[in-house]
């Protein structure tokens, strides 16, 4: 339990928590089921965690006999699912769309930490948000956060970068500077 | 200025202007949108690059948000409020180097793209209002004021969250303000016209004939003078920042309440522009002042159509561009006596002379009329011609069988009633 609420207050979970439930709560009050402010939901979000996707001192951090790789799986696996399911509660989206989305941004999120670290961390999913939104390109891969749930290209795509942060996070860790 | 020097060196202001470019360009020069195409393109007038770079700040006026909240961040854990302040020095000097480093690079990022699009459009047009100056002017100021909002937004709340944050729901709040170009927003009538007039973007321009009025402008320069007041404010201020939000909230009271709340308050037609200049000599041809280079091209092609109307009774005596925005759907203006044409109408860009031909366009509901109303047409031409020719693509092999049956019903007639049917045909509608 100690080690939970260290961990949870040295990576800014409480904001990222607060920012998720307010861009939620904003998406649900607005009523406008537009795909672009789901994406713009996601992207708030998953940003917003992604500064947490590392601590104040990481050298201090790795001389700790800790399991760290599994602890950060874990706590990206975790970024996905609460952005997702507080988005599926607002009931405006398709779920196989909002998960595929959050799933996909999580994993650019730890992309980001890993080459940028946490400073940073937010560019990656929110560029790719914003791209999006502005910017509807008329390839599934590119457009993978606005395709339908049928689109195979969009899932692959959110697949592999989901899959490629899983990987690349827990075992590099995010960048120290 | 040498601390000025300094500033840019280790501020984020460079960086942010080169992506501000480099998102800019990007955008223009690798996709094919809008932007590139007929007379509203970004590289054909002035007006519309100034108001095509206005529509590209609803990705850059984030962007200048999100930067500048990191670069006042950065600066507030510098933690050293304290020790500033126990100085006589006022806040405001200390802070002004590294405040006009990022304004300078907002600025210099504003007018490098506004400089590739103006070297291209000195090509394109003779054409130079100064309409546009004052839209270029206050797109400048938005740029700057975003990026001192988000250095006072930074400052206020050093959150790591706070970067992505602004920017996100920067974003958010241009794309809920998009104006169309009708009186309601782009989300289902979520906001007025007046309301999205707080944007910097001016929607997407769907004309070179139009001017935004100086009323916007004004209104519009006062809102972002007082965005960028309140940030500077925020940003300098070490005791009772709650105040810094006075300019921005007075600045809002008073431009909300003044903007026009219609889309025609908004952009108005430049009288200037549409001013008809004409070709020497009969018959008349006639383009707008904008469109001036390219009189030369159609004088030719339209006096011949002239010419070969001339058989029918009532023949319109005159060829002039239509000043009015041109809509591929909607139902086209018309004139007694008169050719209207448009030079974002693809079939007059491509074939003049036949285009005059034709005759006007008879907006129809159902392909069904459309198809009648294309056959009637070719018939016209053919008879003008003296022989058969399809003056349209016949995309499925529908409109030739029924254009060879009108055409045959058309020679028919007693060689005394053809010119007054076929000046029927022409001006016919959708009767079917």
């Amino acid at each position: 339990m100690r080690f939970l609420a260290l961990y949870v207050r040295s990576r800014k979970i409480p904001v990222a928590l607060a920012v998720m439930v307010l861009a939620s709560l904003g998406f649900w009050a607005l009523d406008l089921a537009d795909v672009r402010l789901l994406i713009l939901t996601a992207g708030l979000g998953v940003g917003a965690a992604a500064g947490g996707l590392g601590g104040q001192d990481l050298d201090l951090d790795r001389t700790a006999a800790l399991n760290w790789p599994v602890r950060r799986a874990l706590h990206i696996i975790a970024i996905a699912l609460v952005m997702s399911s507080l988005i599926i509660a607002t009931d405006m989206g398709v779920t196989p769309v909002i998960v595929r989305d959050c799933a996909g941004l999580t994993g650019l999120a730890a992309l980001g930490a890993v080459l940028f670290g946490r400073h940073l961390a937010w560019a990656p999913p929110l560029v790719m948000t914003v791209w999006s939104v502005i910017l509807p390109v008329p390839s599934e891969i590119v457009s993978w956060l606005r395709e339908p749930a049928a689109s195979l290209p969009a899932t692959l795509t959110a697949a592999v970068l989901a899959a490629a942060g899983l990987l690349a996070y827990p075992h590099f860790g995010p960048r120290t500077s | 200025m040498r601390v000025l020097r300094i500033e840019l060196r280790r501020s984020a202001a460079l960086w942010a202007a080169l992506l501000t470019v480099v998102v800019s360009l990007g955008m223009f020069y690798s996709l094919s949108g809008p932007w590139w195409k007929g007379t509203s393109a970004w590289t054909s007038e002035w007006t519309t690059l100034a108001l095509w770079q206005r529509w590209l700040l609803l990705e850059t006026w984030p962007l200048a948000l999100g930067i500048g909240a990191w670069q006042g961040r950065r600066d507030a854990r510098s933690t050293m409020d304290e020790l500033a302040a126990s100085t006589p020095r006022p806040a405001w000097q200390r802070v002004l180097p590294l405040v006009s480093a990022m304004a300078l690079g907002q600025i210099t990022a504003y007018l490098a793209i506004f400089f590739v699009g103006g070297v291209q459009v000195a090509f394109n047009t003779d054409y130079f209002p100064l309409s546009w100056v004052p839209v270029a002017l206050v797109g400048i100021l938005s740029t700057v004021a975003a990026a001192l909002l988000g250095m006072g937004v930074g400052r206020a709340v050093p959150s790591i969250v706070t970067p992505p944050a602004v920017a996100a729901l920067g974003l958010a709040g241009l794309i809920l303000l998009m104006g169309t170009p009708d009186d309601q927003s782009n989300l289902h009538g979520t906001v007025s016209q007046a309301i999205a007039l707080l944007s910097p973007n001016l929607g997407t321009p769907h004309a070179a004939f139009s001017a935004v009025t100086t009323q916007v402008n004004l209104l519009q320069g006062i809102w972002f003078l007082g965005l960028g007041v309140t940030g500077f404010s925020l940003y300098a201020a070490t005791k009772r920042k709650e105040l810094a939000l006075l300019p921005a909230l007075a600045a809002f009271a008073i431009a909300l309440p003044l903007f026009p709340n219609d889309r025609a308050g908004v952009l108005r037609t430049d009288p200037e522009a549409v001013a008809l200049v004409c070709a020497d000599d009969s018959p008349r041809v006639c383009v707008t002042r904008v469109h001036q280079d390219s009189l030369g091209s159609i004088v030719g092609p339209a006096r011949e159509a002239l010419t070969m109307l001339a058989k029918i009774p009532g023949a319109p005596t005159a060829v002039e561009e239509d000043t009015t925005a041109f809509n591929a759907r909607g139902p086209h203006p018309r004139k007694p006596g008169v050719v209207l044409v448009s030079f974002d109408d693809w079939q007059f860009a491509s074939r003049p002379r036949d285009r005059i031909l034709i005759g006007p366009d008879a907006s129809c509901d159902s392909w069904a009329q459309t198809l009648q109303v294309y056959a009637n047409r070719t018939a016209v031409v053919s008879w003008l011609e003296g022989s058969f020719r399809l003056p349209y693509r016949d995309q499925d092999g529908t409109l030739q069988p029924l254009a060879e049956s009108t055409w045959n019903a058309l020679r028919a007639l007693p060689a005394a009633e053809q010119p007054a049917k076929v000046a029927e045909l022409r001006d016919g509608s959708c009767s079917g």
